[in-house]
C-alpha cells in the first residue's frame, strides 16, 4: 500500500500514523514498530534536506509478506544522492570530536535488515527490509 | 506525541516520541538547564538521529561548564538505540 507525504518534517506524525494502520492487528515483536519510524524518518529526512529540488511529495510503500516487511521510499525531480554510501560515523570519538550527520542512516543500517539505494532518470528510491521473527511476539 | 516535562530544575522527562519535528521543542527545555541535569526516558517510546542530536549538543554545553546529562530509565527500543549509537562512551547512564 502506498501513500504520499508533503516533503516538510510535519509530515512525519502523518507518517507514523500511516505506519501504525499497516502494523495494526498484526501479532509483530512490540519493538518492530519504533524501528519502521526509524527507517522511514532518517530517509525521508534525509531526501527533504539534501535531494533537490524535488517534488511536492514523497511516495512511502509498506508491503507486508509472510517473513518479512518491505518499505519503499520514492523521490521525483532529484539529482543523485546515496545516502547508503556515506562512511559510518566514527562512534568511539569524544564528545568534543564528534560531528554531526551520517549517524541516522548508520542506525538505519544497524536496525533494518537491508537498505537498497537506486537512481533513475530523476527517481530516487530507497529500499527497506525489516525481518519478522514471530517467534518473538 | 511528545510530552516534556522539567519538574526540577535538574531533572527533565520526555516522554513519547522523539522524531526531528519534535526538535525545537525539547531544545527550548534544555537550553534552560545548566550543571547537571537528569533526563528520565521511563515514557520515550522512540527517538531518531535528530532527537541524539539535540541530546550531544546539550552534554557538549554542559560539560564546558562543568556539569553533564545523566540519562534515566531507557527501555527497549531506545536502549538499543543508543547502544549502537555509543551514548554509553560519551554520556552517564543509569
Amino acid at each position: 500500500m502506498e501513500r504520499r507525504f508533503p516533503r516538510t518534517l510535519h509530515s512525519l506524525q502523518s507518517i507514523f500514523a500511516f505506519v501504525d494502520e499497516r502494523m495494526q492487528g498484526l501479532p509483530l515483536p512490540v519493538d518492530i514498530t519504533p524501528t519502521l519510524y526509524l527507517g522511514i524518518e532518517e530517509v525521508f529526512t534525509n531526501m527533504i534536506k539534501y535531494q533537490h529540488p524535488g517534488s511536492a511529495e514523497v511516495a512511502i510503500e509498506i508491503d507486508i509478506d509472510q517473513d518479512a516487511i518491505l518499505i519503499c521510499l520514492t523521490d521525483w525531480n532529484v539529482g543523485r544522492f546515496d545516502p547508503t554510501a556515506a562512511a559510518d560515523p566514527d562512534l568511539t570519538l569524544p564528545i568534543e570530536q564528534r560531528r554531526p550527520g551520517g549517524l541516522g542512516v548508520f542506525l538505519t543500517k544497524a536496525m533494518m535488515d537491508g537498505l537498497e539505494y537506486r537512481f533513475n532518470d530523476g527517481t530516487s528510491t530507497i529500499m527497506m527490509k525489516k525481518h519478522i521473527r514471530r517467534n518473538n511476539a | 506525541m511528545l510530552e516534556v516535562q522539567h519538574p526540577r530544575p535538574d531533572t527533565v522527562v520526555i516522554s513519547g516520541r522523539f522524531d526531528a519535528s519534535q526538535v525545537d521543542a525539547v531544545r527550548l527545555v534544555l537550553d534552560q538547564c545548566a550543571g547537571t541535569v537528569t533526563i528520565d526516558f521511563g515514557g520515550l517510546e522512540y527517538i531518531s538521529s535528530a532527537g541524539l542530536g539535540v541530546l550531544v549538543a546539550t552534554q557538549r554545553r554542559l560539560k564546558e561548564a562543568g556539569g553533564e546529562v545523566i540519562l534515566r530509565n531507557l527501555s527497549g527500543y531506545v536502549r538499543d538505540i543508543f547502544k549502537i549509537a555509543r551514548f554509553d562512551l560519551i554520556f552517564t547512564i543509569q
